[in-house]
């Protein structure tokens, strides 16, 4: 990137210097200090002269100087040097970077290069090398924590996790709100970030606003992240090859009681041997059987006690190996970078595993005024992991019973003749699958590929005009079997447990899927580039044709014959099959204009106009325009530039317009239904139960930024400032309607969302010692204000999750869209609660009763995001750590609510289960006054309090979503040279530790899990529930050697 | 080069122009029908209507049939009447969402002057509307089917929905009076219910009509005799013997294509046990009622033994260990028969019950005591016993069993159709409880006031779509905020 950095201020700063005849020739080169790598278009002068040189494209130069001379290095993002020349003549040169400059280049919108200082808008840079310092295994990860405006979350776990990307916050209530991810100027579907091999990385840029975007179309309301994948560089070749192993372990899990047992009886406390709730008597100690009578006429026993680790010790370590290898070579006119990247992952859920494979194939050429490129990634994945409810069975077993010895299950007897209580006829819980059968037994395994890439071929018409043709396809395909092994019972296991469901037959079952999703995106525009004495002008107008095709087919067997053979044809009973096929169009032009004044006043516009196959006719064209200034101030205001603390200053400000579409193909149109028909040859059809406005427009967010980036003492402290604030009107919804209509929804525009937020990145270098030691430490903080303002006339409300109503448990806890309120926002069912807030018990049964509304929680996005990001380097040595706090939400576990139902829980024992005074409660009198409650006890302290009553409560469930994760901490040593000299063959060499997720801080009163995670990758965040696994960290060993 | 630049957009100006039409034309769904036939609609229409297990199930409980098992914990609007806006919301989505397809059928065939189908929309529609009305009182009726040109429909008196159902009905007698032709095609196989026979359906509409009428028994002022004098000169006659009113698309043993009281309640395609197999049984009313007060035999063929061979049900409100599913009894073979029995609109048994209670209370001529005894025979043969054994059977000096044995006819033409509709027709059981107060169902015995449930509360997606015409309703109470027809 630096050497296009060059390229770039020769074209903007005309930093191109002449070179004078002179007395004596020097000659040199000029080599990063980081890596040895030459630097070419180095900026050198002859001191107290108006000579000069640039370096080539090896970095060597040749300067003719005087005697005593001095010459002055100076380059884009490194430090200046000064050396004195003396009788050398060669003088060779290391410059050290200097990544707090300003003056940088960022990838914009279809991959235009421009200087920092003229963005109106903000963009962050994350480099490669910043991205890899922690090893992270996915690009996502890696990126958490180090950008304002930026929230991932990692919304699950599990070798397979997902990711919901969020630049400065919400926009849309029922839409997506998703980052554009764009790879080498290709829009991708933004699940491809999870194909990446982050070592291919060269630079990822965060462009915050629909400002920055808008050129990329309707999809770019939401902000984008420009990934720029690593190109062959100009010299030597190189080759780095690399080995990372990490482990992974649980972290924590959820608070448990450890005083009570199996059992489910009402206000007594009786031990029930084969019972799945925990309301029985106390431990004892003492040996009690477990589960029925087993068919020999034995019981399993164990002693009446908690076992302390059999929940924990039912997971794995986890272990992923990455071994990466890449070639990197270029010479003046061409490129090439290939790479190949390996990824085994084994899961903490035992017999879960991922195994990755990532090619990737970069290349360019330069023939004359053309230059061809490509750019190609393809990633396939090999997946194993069960569809059962693992996490839950071992979270809700009672803690008497030994859980972790039940792993192997597949014998009735063990070796010596015993029964084996690990197998389903043997195990001893009435109504669960023992977790280890069921995640062996239901399982699915998926392989699927990822290919993005794309060729684009440029012309160089004259120094000022060029154009670019750009062909980008994305393709992925999902190739998966979902099985159930089939499995009967004994006919005793039967007749002992014929009330329960756990001894139900498996019939077994074969689902086979095939999802293609198959994207292709051509672009073609001109870029004019010209100089009008103080004035620059950019102007860029081009084209842009998409097309979206998905399909999806299904053959399912409810049922198999012959064990062990999944496959469709191997059934009973009719065959399951579904098939379905979308496909989308748009077209948009667009036109970009950017004027400079004397390096120091920007203003830029755009304008694009779009038409798209997914609305009608007469909706279906949309133009959205935009326009940002960005001035320097420090270039601009003579007084300024005298201000010796101050190395930079410039303002910006900019308002767009993006329109988006949030509905689907073929959503104008009621579908009809074939309910469960077709029966034999008899069909049916009935009328679908959304009706859509044929008439539905984009929706169109309007927003507006001011900011502010600035450099202090020579640039060792920087401080960039962002305030914007989002409009989206108009909103895509499905609005509820009274079933009585014959509609249950109806899809209109409405609604409004506003987005307000501000963000700063400060970036100081406390400490930069002569001896090499060098501090540097990163804040950059996020604060998201996220308000719905109205929605549709009379509704003042939209539910974001499902809705199960006030009294059932899947709906304890709720995320909506509220007029008024941030958005999204949890609600529970809650207690009734006297005006003064006490909750109001029954007078008999001391028992709260649920209020007659839904509580208002709070947000469930966070309010406020914290990154802080330091790294120490001396000599060889680096460390550096990330570590982000969140924070000002809340979360619904409903994970919780399970632990409540079963009496696992550590708040269902905190009254030792007996009966007690709810806390802070009142009765009602008669004449409407309230009464404290000071000696009327629940009717039972066991299963009745906990498990029927105070279950109901959602907002029992309710903590604060704040942490703090030390996100990444990376200690790596890098071999000196001079060591590596002997090799003769390597060239680089270094080793480190690397851990993720080391320490997370959660407020006290959340005893359950990572609040990070989430049902749903949707905008419905704030639920969690016992599908996610424990939260865990990793931590490993990494060598990197460059040949 | 200017020229070269302005060429490009105007090739591209004229590319989009010309081109986008047609290239952007491409929503058509390919994987939906938007479009279809009144008759394709009609057999999935009938289909879910005979489908709907919500209601019944709700009336199974609270009209005396069934109590959940031991095997379950909650259950707490079946076990303590304890229920809310959330209970049985299924009842106004569903069936407001097949009246939907009622109204597409009744539209287009309307349109296309097809009778037959017509005529068969408006009667399912009255069925329809007659459980809205029974579960919620005061409905959408005028106002509702009506998409976004009416977002929040009105509500009509129930009183007046009962009057138009009634109206409705006729109008249905008289599409179904005309003959099949080439102008009024026959839905043939596409009507799941009677294959087309439309004497069968206008008997199915005179008997509905009868039901509707007879439900009113309780309001003064009300010319019940004068309509049901109307029905019967409709000419076709109710339901007669073997003649229930049967529905089946022909059902499969798949996944979701079982009958779906089969697939629910007793096993799943898979042969696995279906999701609610061990959660309800019979309660301990209705065994102790046919064991004990009625010795009848047809318990055998309503109801099944428990693990220790006897007959046994759970008092509704008791749901402990002692009631663990094994331990009491299920539902005999008269109601689990197979993956394809069909599913049940009304009893042939009701017509004759209803055609009976009409003597009785002088709104009919003809003799109570043989529509009675004709309603059990019929009850005994539906149910696998034969007519000899309902013969022995009414002979028994037994209240509610013999005509003459009975002082209160009324409670024993109730009580022997509430027989004769077990786990069948449950909504209509608890609909006559609420009318007649017979069978004497007990409360439930955690049951939060010392009343039965006389209605659902309208759902909370009505609540937050509609709330103004909900809150218009005043319904407070489960038990106090009766139906028009209920008794006071």
């Amino acid at each position: 990137m630096r050497k296009l950095l060059l390229i770039i201020s020769v074209l903007f700063f005309g930093l191109a210097l002449h070179t004078n005849a002179q007395d004596r020739q020097v000659s040199g080169k000029v080599v990063s200090a980081e890596d040895n790598s030459p630097l070419p278009g180095v900026s050198i002068a002859v001191k107290g002269t108006s000579r000069g040189t640039t370096t080539g494209a090896d970095g060597s130069f040749k300067i003719s100087v005087g005697s005593g001379a001095s010459l002055t290095f100076s380059f884009v993002g490194f430090d200046n040097k000064t050396v004195a020349v003396g009788n050398q003549t060669v003088v060779n040169v290391a410059l050290g970077s200097n990544t707090s400059q300003l003056q940088e280049v960022v990838v914009t919108a279809l991959g235009v290069q421009r200087s920092k200082e003229s963005l109106g808008y903000a963009a962050t840079t994350v480099k490669g090398s910043e991205l890899n310092q922690g090893k992270a295994v996915s690009v996502a990860s890696a990126l958490q924590g180090k950008v304002s405006g930026l929230q991932i979350n990692t919304v699950n776990n599990g070798v397979n996790p997902s990711n919901r990307i969020v630049l400065r916050g919400n926009r849309s209530l029922l839409g997506n709100n998703e980052a554009l991810v764009v790879i080498d100027g290709t829009v991708a579907p933004s699940d491809a970030i999870n194909f990446l091999n982050p070592n291919d990385i060269d630079d990822v840029t965060v462009l915050k606003g629909a400002n920055a975007a808008a050129l990329y179309g309707s999809d770019a309301s939401n902000g984008a992240l420009i990934i720029t994948t690593k190109k062959g560089s100009a010299g030597a070749p190189k080759i780095s090859v690399s080995n990372t192993t990490y482990m992974e372990e649980i972290s924590f899990m959820p608070k448990f009681q450890e005083g009570f047992g199996g059992g489910t009886e009402s206000y007594s406390r009786v031990y029930i041997p084969f019972e799945n709730q925990s309301y029985g008597p106390a431990y004892t100690k003492s040996e009690v059987e477990l589960g029925m009578p087993l068919e020999d006429g034995t019981f399993q026993k164990t002693p009446y006690s908690y076992k302390p680790n059999a929940k924990l010790n039912s997971f794995d370590k986890g272990v992923t190996t990455q071994s990466a290898v890449s070639l990197s070579v270029g010479d003046k006119v061409s490129s090439f970078f290939i790479s190949a990247q390996q990824n085994n992952t084994k899961g903490v859920v035992p017999g879960d595993l991922k195994d990755q494979t990532a090619l990737r194939m970069n290349a360019s050429h330069e023939y004359s005024k053309f230059k061809g490129a490509f750019n190609i990634g393809y990633t396939t994945n090999n997946i194993d992991f069960t569809t059962s409810d693992f996490y839950n069975t071992i979270l809700n077993t009672p803690g008497q019973v030994p859980l972790d010895q039940y792993r192997d299950w597949r014998n009735f007897k063990n070796a010596d003749g015993s029964l084996n209580y690990a197998n389903p006829n043997n195990y001893f819980n009435a109504y669960f699958y023992s977790p280890f059968f069921n995640k062996d037994v239901n399982r699915r395994k998926e392989f699927n590929s990822n290919l993005t890439g794309n060729v684009e071929l440029s012309y160089k018409a004259t120094s000022w005009l060029s154009f670019l043709g750009r062909v980008g396809i994305t393709k992925k395909d999902y190739n998966g079997k979902a099985i159930q092994e089939k499995f009967k019972y004994s006919a005793y296991a039967k007749s002992v447990g014929d009330f329960s469901e756990a001894q139900n037959d498996l019939n077994g079952f074969a689902s086979d899927y095939n999802f293609t999703d198959y994207r292709i995106s051509s672009d073609f525009f001109l870029t004019a580039d010209k100089k009008f004495g103080d004035f620059s002008t950019t102007f860029i107008a081009g084209i842009n044709n998409k097309e979206s095709t998905q399909k999806f087919v299904s053959t399912t067997a409810n049922s198999l014959v012959i064990p062990g053979l999944y496959n469709v044809g191997n059934r009973i009973g009719e065959a399951g099959a579904g098939e379905s096929d979308f496909k989308s169009r748009l077209v948009g032009v667009y036109g970009d204009l950017t004027l400079g004044y004397k390096n120091y006043l920007f203003l830029h516009a755009s304008g694009r106009n779009d038409w798209s196959s997914l609305l009608g006719v007469s909706n279906r064209s949309f133009f959205y325009p935009g326009a940002d200034i960005s001035v320097v101030l420090s270039e601009a205001v003579p007084a300024l530039k005298e201000l010796t603390f101050l190395s930079f200053a410039k303002i910006r400000a900019a308002a767009t317009k993006v329109g988006g579409i949030n509905v689907g193909p073929y959503a104008l149109q009621t579908a009809f239904g074939t309910g469960s028909f077709p029966y034999g040859s008899l069909a049916g059809f009935t009328v679908g139960n959304n009706l859509p406005d044929p008439n539905l427009t984009p929706e169109f967010t309007n927003s507006y930024e001011i900011g502010g980036e600035f450099g202090f003492l020579n640039n060792r402290v920087n401080l960039e400032l962002a305030y914007y604030t989002q409009k989206t009107t108009g909103q895509t919804v499905s609005i509820s309607t009274s079933q009585a209509t014959g509609y249950s929804s109806a899809l209109i525009n409405a609604g409004t969302l506003e987005n307000t937020g501000f963000e700063f990145d400060l970036k100081t270098t406390p400490v930069k010692l002569a001896n090499g030691f060098t501090w540097d430490f990163n804040v950059n903080f996020s604060q998201v204000d996220n308000k719905v303002l109205e929605l549709y006339q009379g509704i003042n409300e939209l539910n974001l999750s499902n809705y199960y109503g006030l009294t059932s448990d899947a709906s304890l806890g709720q995320v909506f869209a509220t007029v008024g309120e941030q958005y999204p926002s949890l609600k529970v069912i809650a207690y009734k609660r006297d005006p003064a807030g006490r909750v109001i018990v029954n007078s008999e049964t001391g028992y709260p009763s649920v209020a007659t509304t839904l509580k208002t929680v709070g947000q469930s996005n966070p309010k406020y995001r914290l990154g802080l990001t330091t790294n120490l380097k001396y000599k060889g040595f680096a460390l550096n750590a990330v570590a982000e706090y969140r924070g000002g939400n809340y979360i619904y576990h409903g994970l919780a609510e399970t632990e409540w139902f079963t009496g696992v829980a550590y708040a269902t024992a905190v009254y030792g289960r007996e009966r007690f005074v709810f806390p802070n409660s009142v009765i009602a009198n008669a004449d409407g006054t309230y009464t404290p409650n000071t000696n009327v006890v629940v009717k039972d302290g066991g299963l009745g309090a906990w498990d029927s009553n105070l279950r109901r409560y959602g907002e029992n469930f309710i903590t604060s979503a704040a942490f703090w994760k030390l996100r990444e901490v990376a200690l790596s040593y890098t071999v000196p040279t001079k060591f590596l000299a002997s090799t003769k063959f390597i060239k680089s060499a270094s080793v480190g530790l690397v851990g993720r997720n080391l320490i997370t801080l959660l407020p006290k009163e959340n005893v359950y899990t990572d609040p990070e995670f989430a049902n749903t990758t949707s905008n419905a965040v704030g639920l969690n529930s016992n599908a996610q696994t424990p939260p865990t960290r990793t931590y490993g060993f990494t060598v990197n050697l460059g040949f | 080069m200017k020229q070269k630049i302005y060429s490009i957009f105007a090739v591209a100006a004229l590319l989009l122009s010309s081109c986008t039409g047609d290239y952007l034309n491409i929503n058509d769904n390919p994987n939906q029908a938007v479009s279809a036939t009144p008759e394709l609609v009609l057999s999935n229409a009938l289909n879910v209507t005979a489908g709907r297990l919500g209601h019944n199930q709700i009336g199974n409980f609270f009209g005396g049939y069934w109590a959940p098992s031991g095997s379950y914990s909650g259950f707490a609007p079946e076990r303590q009447f304890d229920y809310g806006a959330t209970y049985g919301t299924g009842v106004w989505n569903g069936v407001y969402d097949n009246l939907q397809d009622y109204q597409y059928i009744l539209d287009k065939a309307t349109a296309q002057k097809w009778p037959a189908v017509s005529g068969i929309a408006k009667v399912m529609m009255a069925y329809n509307y007659q459980i809205l009305v029974d579960a919620y009182g005061n409905v959408p009726y005028s106002d509702a089917l009506k998409g976004t040109a009416s977002i929040r429909p009105k509500y009509d008196d129930a009183q007046a929905v009962y009057d138009g159902l009634v109206k409705t009905l006729d109008a249905a007698s008289t599409d179904l009076k005309v003959a099949i032709s080439g102008d009024n095609p026959s839905p043939g196989a596409q009507d799941i219910v009677f294959k087309g026979d439309l004497a069968k359906w206008r008997r199915f509409a005179n008997t509905l009509r009868l039901r509707i009428l007879i439900r009113q028994s309780n309001i003064s002022g009300k010319d019940l005799k004068g309509e049901i004098a109307k029905v019967t000169a409709e000419g076709a006659g109710f339901l007669k013997a073997g003649e229930t009113v049967n529905s089946t698309p022909g059902y499969l043993k798949t996944a979701g294509k079982q009958n779906p009281w089969w697939e629910s309640y007793v096993q799943q395609a898979s042969g696995s046990d279906a999701g609610a197999k061990q959660a309800y049984v019979c309660s301990a009313f209705f065994i102790n009622t046919l064991q004990d007060d009625l010795k009848d035999p047809r318990l055998a063929r309503l109801a099944a033994k428990n693990n220790a061979g006897v007959y046994v049900g759970v008092p509704l409100g008791e749901g402990n260990d002692t009631h663990l599913f094994p331990k009491r009894s299920w539902f005999g073979p008269a109601i689990i028969k197979s993956f394809d029995q069909p599913m049940v609109l009304m009893t042939a048994a009701e017509s004759f019950f209803l055609q009976a209670e009409a003597v009785q209370r002088g709104y009919a001529t003809g003799d109570a005591k043989a529509f009675y005894e004709a309603g059990v025979s019929e009850a005994f043969t539906a149910s696998g016993l034969t007519a000899a054994d309902a013969t022995t059977y009414l002979a028994k000096s037994v209240a509610n069993t013999g005509w003459a044995s009975s002082t209160d006819k009324i409670e024993a033409i109730i009580t022997q159709k509430w027989i004769a509709m077990f786990s069948l027709t449950g909504f209509e059981a608890w609909s006559e409880f609420r009318r007649t107060g017979f069978p004497k169902v007990p409360l439930a015995t955690k049951a939060i006031q010392a009343k039965a449930p006389a209605r659902l509360f309208y759902p909370t997606s009505e609540i937050s779509t509609n709330s103004e015409n909900v809150a218009a309703q005043n319904v407070t109470s489960q038990f106090d905020n009766k139906i028009f027809w209920a008794k006071k």
